[in-house]
């Protein structure tokens, strides 16, 4: 569970979230809103990058705010970034090594299951010794989030992960997505564009607009309300009177 | 990047595996080397390896973190100098002073890592920059100790005093061993720390410092093992490099080195401990060899200059890395059918030209087994250098190559030959490589210019002829290794 | 203070000629993002082609004219046809190849001419500015001043006044962006290294005639101009001018001063280590698109 009390972020003149108070109870929450919106930064703040003016943020009941970027993977947050940061020059197998030689594991044997049961749960066993230079978009996106699901998580955060995705590539990473919960028993917080994969994937959706909450609630609930339609579309009077 | 689909995903292998082909290779030189060469050349190479050592650090930081270091050179000025006031001051063992010295050269170099925590690439080249010009000034005004008064410990007019070798190395011989000891240590130490946990380490901080951050990585900790270990090992060189001597010289640690040393890094390339001893060789021992030749060093500079635009341009790994890529992929049925004839050839000219008392058995032998093994990867090089002037100078030459080869080879296939496709290349590959290997040979070897010309060509032309004469027999044997070990070498640890 | 005032008259005319040079450097980083190590080496070259002239009996404005055109004619060239090969690496890349540039030119140079001493005289050696009947600054140096003064008012001018200028700044900004929106990069990178090339030849007689008629020693003098972009994080014009002119300051200086004196020529490095880690005294934080920290 995710609670967010009165945050706001502000950087100079600009603010991109503005008291923003909302609880996020739900296995799969997805985050939308047009650009501007303070999504990144809201993701931002939840993994430390970025101090909110006001406000806390609290995961599974623990305050998270204070706590100090590098340690929040120790406290069971993950999060991919929108550019994908697979490192070139290490194999797939290696780039998931690296991030669980900095989570613990009770032994060898348990660490193993780790790695190779992330990889093969994104379904990239038949890439293990592919160099990260070689591997396609979507193979880097599905990499991003193996690495993501290593640690026992106690909160996923995806941050655009099917972008540059493909139909079909992109019901994988739907199938995907929704078994993360069952996977490593830990909540997942999507953001994205798209509104295919948060209505496949999120069982309820936050609408962030100038960094205030516009909507909470099940997923196609929300995209059928008009304030939301509107902050992406645009006033269908405003259009007529343009044209 | 295009992927060539068909070449399969090679596993890295264990760290052990991924070390033990490069110990070998020093253990090997360490034991043969002495035999082939003068004692005027065992010094040189000890000198390179201690500045193989230092440009593997180069590497690490590069290749590893992306950082550009230009004070690693000023470091092993740093490391040399401790570890002769050591000896001077406190009448050290030589191996006390020389760890000392490293330690202490590790210190500094974490010191310099502290800005680099803040600093994107540009800049920290330009502050490490700025610290090798302090070093060198400070370096030439405080002198390095020789048995003088006070802290510099650096005697202004009068004797100055050598530091002995350490006991179990005082021949030449023996210290080019003992370098080596050293260097094989310190670069395993490096090979070991990017096959496993500071390595991926790296790679991850390499590629995105925040996403480092986010999973968890201290990039301040491995940014600082990094910088330790690369001023650490480039110190250990440094005192190398005085036990060498017995001394060091105040103009020995220029900023033009330490630039230098940079740029041949790239050259030789920044991912494979090859590239290291490539940049060692290039720094120290071309110019010992045209010194020999009487060429001017500054043609050289000049050169490698270009070398560096060239490699920087084609964003490519260095020789180094060319190199490896093809010893990666190659069949065992190459290796064993390159091993068997080129050790026959090299072996029957060594001993005709023993028993004609033209050259030397080791001299010889060295020759032919050099000029067979690179006899293609070193004229590769130069048709590459032709990209310097743009692909189309580089297309327009191959295109102009592969024509007077075609009309050539159609002329062979009338006169009943079996026709060469690419004879004009291997021709001029030939040339090429009958002169550079003559070159370098008849400087190192004590071998006359002309005894060495033919001692190569004779060597490649044996083998075309070998090729040509056993053909069929040489097809069946590669199609039956090929059989039983299909996969490419590497495939095979 | 009578005794410090020649010192600091020396102080500020040397550097001046760091602060002419490292104006040279800031505004081809800013143009171009590239950090340009040949700045000394085309210098040099400047140098010694006008010396060859002078000696080879021709008048004395051929002679600058050959040296500040051969470094300008190089520098183009380097702009025209290397410089693109590279857009797409990093700026670290495209900085070390700049390097090979400089070792290229200062490997050839020191070959033909060689180490023997020489000395390129400007007119302007044999007159100076007298004080107390002492002749406290020549006109070489007074020259030198002015020209820095006049390059540095002039680029800034160039950037903020003319659409070459306007162009430049967009290509700092964002290069992708810019070419998206029409800016020809090759055509502006070009003259940027043209530019360069110009200032690079023309300090580069000043310090020929003021430091050493030597190639390789020219070549060097990178490293402080270097040092005074530094001052100004290679970005501020004015800042490099006072940062370079402080350095002559503090280098003359310390001559005065007994300890110090020996370790005079180390003066850039440190004011330029010290400026790098004052600048960076602050924090680390994210950048804009999370890929780095800065």
């Amino acid at each position: 569970m995710i609670e967010i009390n009165n945050v706001s972020v502000q950087f100079g003149g600009v603010k991109p979230i503005d008291g923003l108070t909302v609880n996020l109870t739900k296995p799969i929450v997805g985050l939308i809103g047009p650009n501007g919106a303070g999504k990144t930064t809201l993701l931002n703040v939840m993994s430390g990058f970025v101090e909110p003016k006001t406000g806390w943020v609290k995961v599974n009941g623990e305050t998270i705010t204070g706590l100090p970027a590098h340690k929040r993977a120790e406290f069971g947050l993950r999060r991919t970034f929108q550019t994908d940061q697979i490192a070139e020059d290490l194999t797939l197998l290696e780039n998931v090594e690296a991030i669980a030689d900095h989570s613990t594991f009770d032994n060898r044997e348990a660490r193993r299951k780790a790695v190779y049961g992330a990889i093969d749960f994104v379904g990239l066993s038949h890439r293990l010794n592919r160099r990260g230079s070689d591997l396609s978009t979507e193979e880097r996106h599905l990499a991003e989030i193996a690495k993501a699901l290593i640690g026992s998580p106690k909160l996923v955060m995806l941050d655009e992960p099917g972008a540059g995705m493909s139909g079909s590539e992109s019901e994988h990473l739907q199938k995907v997505i929704r078994g993360i919960p069952g996977y490593c028993k830990s909540q997942v917080f999507l953001i994205d564009h798209d509104v295919d994969l948060i209505s496949a994937c999120c069982n309820e959706t936050m609408v962030l607009d100038f960094g205030k909450l516009l909507a909470l609630g099940p997923t196609l609930e929300v995209l059928k309300k008009p304030e939301v339609q509107q902050a992406y579309l645009g006033n269908f009077d405003e259009l007529e009177a343009a044209a | 990047m295009a992927r060539n689909k068909d070449k399969p995903d090679i596993p890295p292998g264990t760290p052990f595996q991924r070390v033990l082909p490069m110990l070998i290779t020093f253990l090997v030189v360490a034991i043969v080397g002495p035999m082939f060469f003068s004692a005027y050349w065992l010094n040189t190479f000890s000198t390179v390896a201690c500045l193989t050592l230092v440009a593997g650090t180069v590497a690490l930081l590069y290749g590893q973190l992306g950082m550009v270091s230009l004070a690693q050179f000023a470091l092993t000025g740093v490391g040399g100098w401790f570890c002769l006031r050591l000896i001077h001051g406190l009448a050290m063992p030589f191996e006390l002073a020389l760890i000392i010295g490293a330690v202490v050269a590790g210190l500094f170099g974490l010191i310099l890592g502290l800005p680099a925590l803040r600093m994107r690439g540009l800049y920290l080249a330009l502050l490490t920059l700025m610290i090798a010009a302090a070093v060198q000034v400070v370096v030439n005004v405080i002198g390095f100790p020789d048995g003088g008064p006070g802290w510099t410990g650096h005697v202004v007019n009068g004797q100055r005093a050598l530091i002995q070798r350490p006991l179990l190395a005082t021949t030449d011989t023996a210290y080019f061993r003992y370098v080596m000891f050293w260097l094989a240590a310190g670069m395993a130490l490096i090979e070991w720390s990017r096959a496993t946990l500071p390595g991926r380490a790296w790679g991850l901080i390499r590629k995105s410092e925040a996403a480092a951050i986010a999973a968890g990585v201290s990039v301040v900790r491995y940014k600082a093992l990094a910088f330790t270990m690369g001023g650490a090992l480039a110190g250990l060189a440094g005192g190398l490099l005085a036990g060498l001597n017995g001394q060091l010289d105040n103009t020995g640690f220029p900023t033009s080195q330490s630039i230098l040393l940079y740029a041949l890094t790239i050259v030789g390339g920044a991912y494979h401990w090859m590239g290291a001893v490539f940049a060692g060789l290039l720094i120290r021992a071309l110019p010992a060899l045209l010194n020999d030749h009487g060429v001017d060093g500054n043609l050289a500079n000049a050169f490698y200059g270009f070398a560096l635009l060239v490699s920087l341009i084609q964003g490519r790994k260095g020789l180094a890395g060319q190199l490896a890529d093809f010893y990666k992929f190659v069949r065992i049925s190459r290796i064993v059918e390159g091993s068997v004839i080129w050790g026959v050839i090299s072996v029957g000219l060594a001993l005709t030209a023993s028993y004609l008392g033209v050259a030397g058995f080791a001299g010889t032998l060295f020759i032919a087994l050099i000029a067979l093994l690179f006899r293609q990867a070193i004229p590769g090089v130069c048709w590459m250098l032709l990209g310097f002037f743009g692909k189309r100078v580089q297309d327009f030459a191959e295109d102009v190559e592969a024509a007077i080869s075609l009309r050539l080879a159609k002329i062979m296939q009338v006169v009943g030959l079996m026709p060469d496709h690419r004879i004009v290349k291997r021709a001029l590959n030939m040339l090429f490589i009958g002169y550079f290997v003559g070159w370098v040979a008849s400087g190192v070897f004590d071998v006359d210019y002309n005894v060495a010309l033919v001692i190569i060509w004779s060597a490649i032309v044996i083998r075309f002829l070998i090729e040509l004469a056993l053909y069929p027999a040489i097809l069946t044997l590669r199609q039956r290794i090929d059989e039983r070990y299909p996969k490419p070498f590497a495939a095979y640890r | 203070m009578e005794t410090l005032l020649p010192f600091l008259v020396v102080g500020i005319s040397v550097g001046a000629v760091y602060a002419l040079s490292g104006v040279g450097l800031v505004v081809l980083y800013r143009a171009s993002g590239v950090v340009n190590f040949a700045y000394g080496a085309l210098g040099g070259l400047a140098a010694m082609v006008c010396w060859q002239v002078i000696d080879l009996e021709y008048e004395d404005w051929m002679g600058w004219v050959a040296g500040v055109g051969a470094a300008t004619c190089l520098s183009w060239a380097y702009g025209r046809f290397i410089a693109p090969s590279l857009t797409h690496q990093d700026r670290v890349v495209r900085a070390m190849a700049t390097l090979g540039f400089a070792l290229m030119i200062m490997g050839i140079a020191q070959w033909y001419w060689g180490d023997e001493p020489r000395r390129l005289v400007l007119p302007t050696d044999s007159g100076g500015i007298e004080f107390d009947g002492r002749r406290l600054i020549s006109h070489t140096r007074v020259a030198a001043l002015m020209f820095a003064a006049a390059a540095t008012v002039g680029m800034l001018w160039l950037l903020a006044k003319t659409s070459l200028g306007l162009r430049m700044r967009a290509l700092q900004s964002n290069r992708t962006l810019s070419a998206m929106v029409g800016v020809r990069i090759k055509n502006v990178d070009t003259w940027a290294w043209t530019l360069a090339g110009l200032l690079a030849g023309i300090s580069g007689l000043f310090m020929g005639n003021m430091v050493r008629l030597n190639p390789t020693v020219l070549t060097f003098l990178v490293i402080p101009a270097m040092a005074a972009a530094m001052v100004g994080r290679m970005n501020s014009l004015t800042a490099t001018v006072l940062g370079g002119i402080a350095i002559g300051v503090i280098e003359s200086m310390a001559n005065l001063v007994p300890g110090v004196q020996r370790y005079g020529s180390a003066t850039a490095f440190v004011v330029a280590i010290l400026a790098v880690l004052w600048q960076q005294r602050h924090g680390i934080g994210l950048s804009r698109d999370n890929s780095h920290l800065e």
